[in-house]
């Protein structure tokens, strides 16, 4: 048997909330039955409640008013209208005020079942659905962002503090150092977190694509609009959008951009109605964006538009303290997927990672960190399973007399040892290169 | 633990015989045919044309005179106040409960009579019952004999069986019943 759902029952004929008492509890569900509005207002706000059975004639508080007041305070809770034959028009008012459904006494037990049975089931995906969310929100904060660098602990503080509030975001930082990771999680612990987060990719795409990507379009709008598409403006409404790459927009998309965030409002690509939309907007980028207005290349007024709350992200060449951390992080996650059980790094690993420049950031080191997981067949990753570009040794320097032994020596054997075009190929005069062919003991071979 | 069937006069005694010695192969209780019901005018609703269950279940309940359970067996359309048709009505927990063969009936569908089939189905009806009075809710197994009848086609698709957890439940209570 399944976990009783709990029924908030409100009819004000004593014999109505006895049988529909006892034969919802037969069904399997743990009813309360109250007999009036105000009982049942107080009970809703007191408990939790799967489902509301509310008559819709009573004396005290009439039906439509308890709906009112119960959708304003818990929209979410399936309300059923009980209604007799002659109150069907008022079970109709009922369902435009957000009633679930309606049914007309006495019931029939078939009909009855099945709305009970969709709402239960409804209300357990909706259950489902929020602690997934949850999950994950607490995943990309505490588990994704690892970190004991002071200069990311502020980052995160400042996200925090940044996430409460409707300000728009601009990300700073190289390729690879979690910009959407930070945006993900400014989304995750806002006010919008049961609401969409829409990410868009402003560098990957030509102009009037990311046109068409950003406001939708109508149909027959450009050719291939064969139906109406929503962009991802309206997709994110209520949400966050994040716009990576925002360096690389074009001119016109820089204005169309500005007027919906000076306005809220824009038209799909082909359309003439205006679309109304609140979205919080996250931009990012890994170019100097100063600079770049500076340059003429991105408009100044759209810069300061982005620019009201800035975030650094510092680089993994900066932070070196948190590689064996993340390191760590690495092989847990991918001993999960891979099903492995690797241990650790060994410590020559180790102080090749720490000596490695990370141009790719914390996305390099987890793809490194992937690579040697699928290579080692070991316990500890040692340096031969990390990807060769890692341990190859660089040739050792030269003084600037090895350079020019040798590329004199290079320019005299494609000259076949003529001394003349080879002088005049190395900018000497004939003296100066025989004396420099003596002095680094130089023959033809 | 045994439980008392008491049908109205008018249901045919052929159909009661058969009905107990299979009753009692098949569920984990004893039972006994009982005195029949002499009256059911009190629990009549004229406004809707059917017997009200819940009457019926309080004159059963005024006639018991042991510790033990009665199931009614009658031939009349039964409903609540709140439900426009049921095919039996129970006290959960309680004592007392009753089973209508009316709309069990393939007549009642304007089908070809089927006496066969329509012992399968009371059967079902009174073992599902007597879950009832044993403390059973319904079930969401559909093929458990406590699923829900809301339906013929309900009862026509669960078998007689108790599945393993309500099966345990009653174990739990003691006596595997009522």
């Amino acid at each position: 048997m399944d976990r009783r759902s709990k029924i908030l029952v409100a009819d004000d004929e004593e014999i109505m909330r006895r049988s529909l008492t006892d034969w919802l509890e037969e069904e399997g569900y743990s009813v309360h039955a109250v007999p009036n509005g105000q009982s049942a207002i107080e009970a809703l706000a007191r408990e939790d409640w799967d489902a509301f059975l509310l008559d819709l004639k009573m004396p005290d508080l009439d039906g439509i008013e308890v709906l009112k007041i119960t959708k304003k305070k818990n929209p979410q809770l399936p309300v059923i209208i009980i209604t007799a034959y002659a109150t069907v028009e008022s079970a109709v008012e009922a369902m435009k005020e957000g009633a679930y459904d309606y049914i007309v006494k006495p019931f029939n037990p078939e009909e009855v079942s099945l709305i009970l049975h969709r709402i239960v089931e409804h209300q357990r995906l909706i259950k489902e659905n929020i602690s997934l969310r949850k999950r994950l929100a607490r995943e990309i904060f505490f588990e994704d962002i690892i970190t004991k660098d002071k200069r990311m602990k502020k980052v995160i503080e400042m996200v925090k503090t940044v996430a409460k509030t409707n300000s728009t975001v601009l990300i700073y930082g190289e390729s690879g150092t979690g910009k959407e990771l930070i945006a993900r999680a400014i989304h995750n612990t806002s006010p919008r977190k049961d609401h969409p987060f829409v990410a868009i990719s402003c560098g990957a795409l030509p102009e009037t694509l990311l046109e068409a990507e950003l406001f939708g379009y109508e149909k027959g709008a450009f050719t291939g609009a064969t139906t109406q598409t929503k962009g991802k403006l309206e997709l994110a409404h209520h949400g966050t959008l994040f716009l990576d790459d925002i360096a690389d927009i074009s001119p016109k998309t820089q204005v169309d951009l500005l007027r919906v965030l000076q306005e809220r409002e824009f038209r799909r690509l082909g359309g003439t109605k205006t679309i109304r939309i609140d979205v919080r907007f996250v931009a990012a980028t890994n170019r100097d964006l100063e600079a770049e207005v500076k340059k003429g290349r991105f408009r100044e007024d759209l810069y300061y538009r982005l620019k009201v709350i800035t975030i650094k992200l510092p680089p993994l060449r900066e932070r070196k303290d948190d590689i064996p951390h993340l390191v760590d992080h690495f092989i847990e996650k991918f001993n999960t997927e891979m099903g492995k059980r690797i241990l650790r790094v060994s410590a020559e690993t180790m102080q090749i990672l720490l000596s490695h420049n990370w141009p790719g950031n914390v996305r390099e080191l987890e793809n490194v960190i992937e690579h040697a997981m699928v290579v080692c067949d070991q316990e500890i990753i040692e340096p031969k399973h990390l990807p060769e570009d890692l341990t190859k040794k660089a040739p050792p320097l030269k003084t600037l007399k090895e350079v020019e032994r040798e590329h004199i020596e290079s320019v005299l054997k494609a000259c076949h040892w003529k001394i003349s075009p080879a002088a005049r190929i190395l900018g000497l005069n004939r003296t100066t290169l025989y004396n420099k062919i003596k002095a680094y003991g130089l023959k033809p071979m | 633990m045994e439980i008392l069937l008491r049908p109205v006069s008018t249901l045919a005694p052929s159909l009661i015989s058969d009905l107990i010695s299979d009753l009692d192969a098949i569920s984990p209780w004893s039972f006994t045919l009982g005195p029949p019901i002499q009256n059911l005018n009190h629990a009549y609703l004229p406004d809707r044309g059917q017997f009200d269950a819940d009457g019926i279940l309080v004159h059963l309940l005024n006639e018991i005179n042991d510790q033990g359970k009665v199931i009614g067996l009658i031939d009349v359309d039964l409903c609540t106040p709140v439900l426009s048709f049921v095919f039996g009505r129970a006290q959960l927990g309680g004592r007392v409960a009753v089973v209508s063969t009316f709309r069990l009936d393939n007549r009642f569908y304007r089908l070809k009579p089927d006496p066969g089939l329509l012992i399968e189905r009371l059967k079902k009806e009174i073992i599902h019952e007597a879950g009832h009075l044993g403390g059973l809710y319904h079930c969401r197994n559909r093929w458990c004999v406590m699923n829900a009848s809301a339906s013929i086609v309900n009862i026509d698709l669960k078998g007689f069986k108790f599945c393993p957890a309500c099966l345990n439940y009653l174990k739990e209570r003691g006596n595997n019943g009522p």
